[in-house]
Parts: C-alpha cells; structure tokens; sequence
C-alpha cells in the first residue's frame, strides 16, 4: 500500500510539473525595442524553452524574434521548421494521445495554434520581401490562402467528432452548439498581396487582393471592427514618376491562455475539476502610430487585430478541448467513485478502516485534480495589432521613421531607416514593430 | 543481475540507434515521395514531356531555312503555392535545345548585367586583341516564357495536389506565340492520424 502510495505520488509530482517556462529577461530588451538583444537573450534559453513546451513554440518564438532583428534569413529558417512541425503534429502520435486521455493535453505535443500557422506564412512573406524575393513572398500569401481554404472544414468536423464521442461516452453535459467560422481571411495578408503583386507588375492579382480586402471587413465585421484604412485605393494607381512608400506597424503581444479551473463536489471526499484554457487579450500599450517621410507625417490605419484573430480561431477549438476536459473529468471521477465505493466495501466492515476508505477515496480524487491541468502552452512574440499606411512622395534618399505613441502621446518606440533609397517603380515596404 | 544488465544495455543501444541519421546513395531516376511537394521526380516528368513536345514543333521547321532559330531564356514564373525553382526546368529545355544541334540559345535575360559587366571590365583592361565588343551579340528569334501554378483540394488528411507548368515561345519580333506547350502533375496525398 505504501509502495502505491509513493507511486502515485512520483506521478502527481510529475504530471503536476508546469509546462510554462519564465521569459522575464525578454522583458527589458523588448520594452526598449532593442530585438537583437531580445533575439541573443533568447537564443541563450532556447533549449530551456523547447523542453518546456516544445520545438514548435521554440522555432515561432525564435523566428519571430529573429525576424524582428532583421535577420530575415533565419527567421526564415526558425519559421519553416515551425510551419514544418506543425504540419506534421496532424499525425498524431498514439502513445501521447491514449495518455492524453488521463493526464490532459499537456501530455501531447504543442500542435500550434491556427493564427500561429496563418502568421508563420505572412512574416516569412515579409522575410523574403525584405530580402528582395518578391515572388516568394507572393507564395507564402498563396500558401497561407490555401490555408485559410481548410480552415472551416478542419473545425465543423472536429467539433462534430467531439460531439459524437461525448454522446458515445454518455456525458450530456456538453455544449452541442457549432460555433461560427467567423475568420476566414486575413485582410493584413491580402494588402500584403497586393502590394507584392503591384512589384511583380500583375494587375489581375493586385485588383484581386484589393477586392480581397475590401471583403475581409465587410464578411467579419467582429474582427474588423474598424474602417478599412484610407490609403488602400491610392496603392493601386501610383503617379508616374512618384515613389510610393507603404508601412506596415506591429504593436502590441498576441493574447494569453490563462487557466479557467471549475470545481464540482459530487461528496466532502470527492470532487471533479474542471480545467482548460481560455485565450485572453493583453491591452496595448501603443495606441497610436506615426509614420514620417523629411516632413511629411501620417498617422497609420489599424488593418488587423491579431488578437482578435488568435481569439477567434482559438474559440473554434475551445469548445472541443471543453467537452474533451468534461469527457476526461467525467470518467475520473466515475474512477475516483467506484474506487471509493470498493475501498468502502472492502474495510467498512471494520469500522476503524473507513476514514482509511475515505482517505483513498481524498487522494484519489487528488490525483484527479492534479492531473487535470490545463495546456496553457503557446508562441510569445507575435504581436497584437498590425497598422498599414502608405505616402507618396518624389523618388530619393529619405530618413524615415516609424513612431510608437502611449495613451499619453510619449513616444515609447521608434524605428528608423536611414538614409533609404526610395525608388519609383519599386515597393518600399517600411516595417516597424514595437511589442509593448 | 547479469541478465537485467544486458537487457539494459540492449535496450539503450536500441534506443541510441533510433536517433541515428542514416543516409544512402539511390539512383537519380528513382521516384522518391516524402511529403507530396513538388519534388525531382515532377521535374523530371515534367521537363521530359515539354522537351519532347517542344522539339517536335512546327516552329523549328520554319526558322530551319537558312538559319537555325535562336531562343532566349525569359521568366518562368512561379506563381504556385511551393518554394519552386524554376530555373531547373528552363535549364534542362535549353540543355536539350543545344543538345539537338537545332536550336540555337543565347544568354538568359537574367545573365545579361553580368555579361555588360565582363564586357565593360573588358573594356578597361583586356588587350585590344583579346577584348569583347559590346554591340555583337545575336539577337533571338523567340523568347520562352512560362509559369508554374498549383492547385490543392483538400479535407481532413487526404488533400489532391495538381501542379500546372505551361511553357510558351513567343516570336519577340510579332509577338505571335509558336509553341505553347502545358504538363499537369496530379498527386493525390494521404497522410497518416496517428503514428507511435
């Protein structure tokens, strides 16, 4: 007995075992703008944040940053892997799902979040345009739209197969309802589309994206719900002669999981709970984005709530991992139940040994409640806002600067290219990011 | 104890050979499929087919009185969903252009800076004997233009994957196209639920 006992100890030790990791040191660099030293800070805890929760968060948090460095090749690299990865995490490894099964989705490998693949391809479109591969951004837009494509498809049915075994396993308590496929296209990634294809001289696929964008906020109006930015018609007719400059801004960190614990008593000695994560935004400490030419200044339009998108498609998911944790839950407790009622059975005749059948009961529902722990795990760095603008101006050699402002109109962050060469002709694509 | 001693060791020599990588030599015509993407075997069929197609058309027929027909290699873009060099394919035509002693291929529009640049280098320090004017290259008759795009059907882990490449010659003089040649590659891609 007591062997048991130190057993099933090691293992609430061991499942209890959080999956977060502390990213604390990131905090300074990032407050200052400074992603080099952001990007050197975590590639020194990389191995550290790939054992916590995986090599899918180490490559989208490594490639994110390593974007945001500029280092637009091995972003390139970290990213790949990550779109890798996530793509493979459809075959999912049976050993780590029949454990799932007891211990919750911790126990499984990260798969990555929807918004995480969608983003992967449009920071590796902007990677390559940094890069002057204009045709390659334009694939990772193409790709990213072949995704969006199964997106709907992919939850319809994972909701209804979460259903069916809900019913199969007798558990009524479980939310029926499909919720709405509200994202289907991110207007951040067709302006990027239209952008590429005016580089690449091809009209019908610039009108297109154009159109595109006008969709994606008149068809989501929930996660657009702001104007579509003013500067999107001048994109497609620049003055001959003119150079036409664009900006994209990220502000902001995408939203966290945080845990959502319910505790449901069936008796004093027994308990079920509940545990799953609930995605939630981070308020923004940038509320507003400058962009400037020698004297020319514009204020850039907001174009996408990546939180609000993370949230969105996280809530397709939610409803599965719910019923999944109710399924779980249910049947540990069903567990938890008939071990009391046989521990009872066995030692009630003997009065003294029922506090003894209580107390198996006590630590059988422990382990229950340590063992259900919400996966709480995701990417860090993708950032909350994204703001487009555009300025037309006579081709030359320009500072320009992109500018992050508080609620109180401090300017917090700034970024600044020197001495750039603005051709006509060409896209001079400016981007900025300050993740505050 | 000696026994449990073996099957340890057993058991972590096995799991040692597990993360080792392991490599071999095949042979370059043997079809090999890991992940559904565009791979050497859809180049392979690919340019094979175009090749044939375009060297058994008309407009060799025409330009072959007199002189043989001079081609150019333009873009073939890429406007599929997949990292795709092209280059390979335009490549293995123009190799095939050479060597069927009919076609005549000039320097890619994507080499000519480099060329203007050998000729200026040239220009300042060759010996006049030796030195390269600018001004006597041949002109082509035709340039090759082309795209590669894709196409994916997809639901839950089964998704059909169709690449389209479509190869034109275009007379650069009148602008007539006098070959247009497509190859379409369809994969049908299944991948597994689960694994161990």
């Amino acid at each position: 007995m007591r062997r048991i006992i130190v057993l099933l100890s090691a293992l609430i030790l061991f499942v209890g075992c959080s999956s977060t990791v502390n990213l604390n040191f990131m905090e300074r660099p990032l407050a200052a703008c400074d992603y080099p030293a952001a990007l050197t800070a975590l590639q020194a805890h990389a191995d550290e944040l790939q054992s916590a929760q995986g090599i899918i968060i180490r490559n989208l948090d490594l490639g994110m940053m390593s974007h945001f460095a500029r280092d637009y090749d091995l972003s390139n690299q970290y990213l790949g892997q990550a779109e890798l990865k996530i793509s493979d995490a459809y075959t999912k490894s049976f050993t780590k799902e029949a454990a799932s099964g007891f211990l919750g989705d911790n126990a499984k490998d990260y798969p990555g979040e929807d918004f995480e693949d969608i983003y992967t391809n449009v920071f590796k479109a902007l990677n390559y345009q940094s890069m002057g591969k204009t045709q390659d951004a334009m694939v990772e837009i193409r790709r990213l739209s072949e995704k969006q494509q199964v997106l709907k498809d992919k939850y319809q049915k994972l909701l209804s197969a979460t259903n069916q075994s809900a019913s199969a396993n007798g558990v009524g308590n479980v939310q029926t309802n499909l919720v709405s496929v509200e994202f289907s296209q991110s207007a951040l990634a067709s302006y990027l589309g239209m952008l590429f294809a005016r580089q690449l001289n091809d009209t019908n696929d610039m009108k297109y994206y154009h159109r595109q964008i006008g969709e994606a906020f008149q068809t989501q109006p929930n996660i657009y719900p702001f104007a579509v930015p003013s500067s999107i018609d001048e994109e497609l007719s620049v003055p001959e002669g003119k150079a036409r400059v664009n900006f994209v801004a990220f502000s902001g960190k995408e939203p966290v999981k945080q845990e959502n614990v319910q505790t449901i008593f069936i008796t004093p000695e027994q308990w079920m709970k509940l545990s799953f994560p609930e995605m939630v935004s981070r308020s923004p400490e940038v509320v507003k984005v400058k962009a400037k030419i020698g004297d020319q200044e514009i204020v850039l339009e907001p174009m996408e709530s990546i939180q609000a998108i993370a949230i969105n498609t996280f809530s397709l998911r939610k409803e599965s991992i719910y019923n999944s944790t109710v399924i779980r839950a249910t049947l540990k407790a069903v567990g938890t139940s008939i071990i009391g009622a046989a521990s009872h059975a066995a030692l009630d005749d003997k009065h003294k040994r029922s506090a003894l059948a209580d107390l198996i009961t006590l630590f059988s529902s422990a382990v229950n409640d340590a063992t259900e722990n919400a996966d709480l795990r995701m990417s860090h760095f993708f950032p909350g806002q994204a703001r487009i603008g555009g300025m037309t101006v006579d081709p030359g050699v320009y500072d320009v600067e992109i500018g992050f402002y508080n609620a109180a109109g401090k300017k917090i962050g700034e970024v600044i290219y020197q001495q750039m060469d603005i051709k006509s002709g060409a896209l001079n694509l400016c981007e900025g990011a300050c993740l505050r | 104890m000696k026994k449990l001693m073996l099957v340890a060791l057993s058991l972590v020599l096995v799991l040692a050979g597990c993360t080792e990588t392991k490599v071999s030599r095949v042979s370059e015509n043997k079809k090999i499929d890991l992940s559904g993407n565009w791979n050497d075997t859809d180049i392979q069929l690919v340019s094979e087919a175009l090749i044939k197609d375009c060297l058994k058309g008309n407009w060799i027929k025409i330009r072959t009185v007199g002189k043989d027909p001079v081609v150019i290699i333009g873009e073939v873009e890429n406007r599929s969903s997949e990292h795709i060099d092209t280059t390979i394919i335009t490549k293995k035509l123009e190799t095939a252009f050479i060597e069927s002693g009919k076609v005549v291929t000039v320097n890619d529009v994507a080499n000519r800076g480099t060329l203007e640049e050998e000729r200026a280098y040239q220009a300042k320090n060759a010996t006049k004997k030796t030195r390269k004017e600018s001004g006597n290259e041949t002109g082509a008759d035709y340039i090759l233009l082309g795209s590669v795009k894709t196409n994916l059907d997809q639901e839950g882990n089964k998704s059909v994957r169709t690449y389209y490449v479509d190869l034109e010659l275009v007379d650069i003089e009148s602008g007539v196209k006098v070959w247009v040649g497509e190859q379409t590659v369809k994969k049908y891609i299944e991948r597994n639920h689960f694994k161990f």
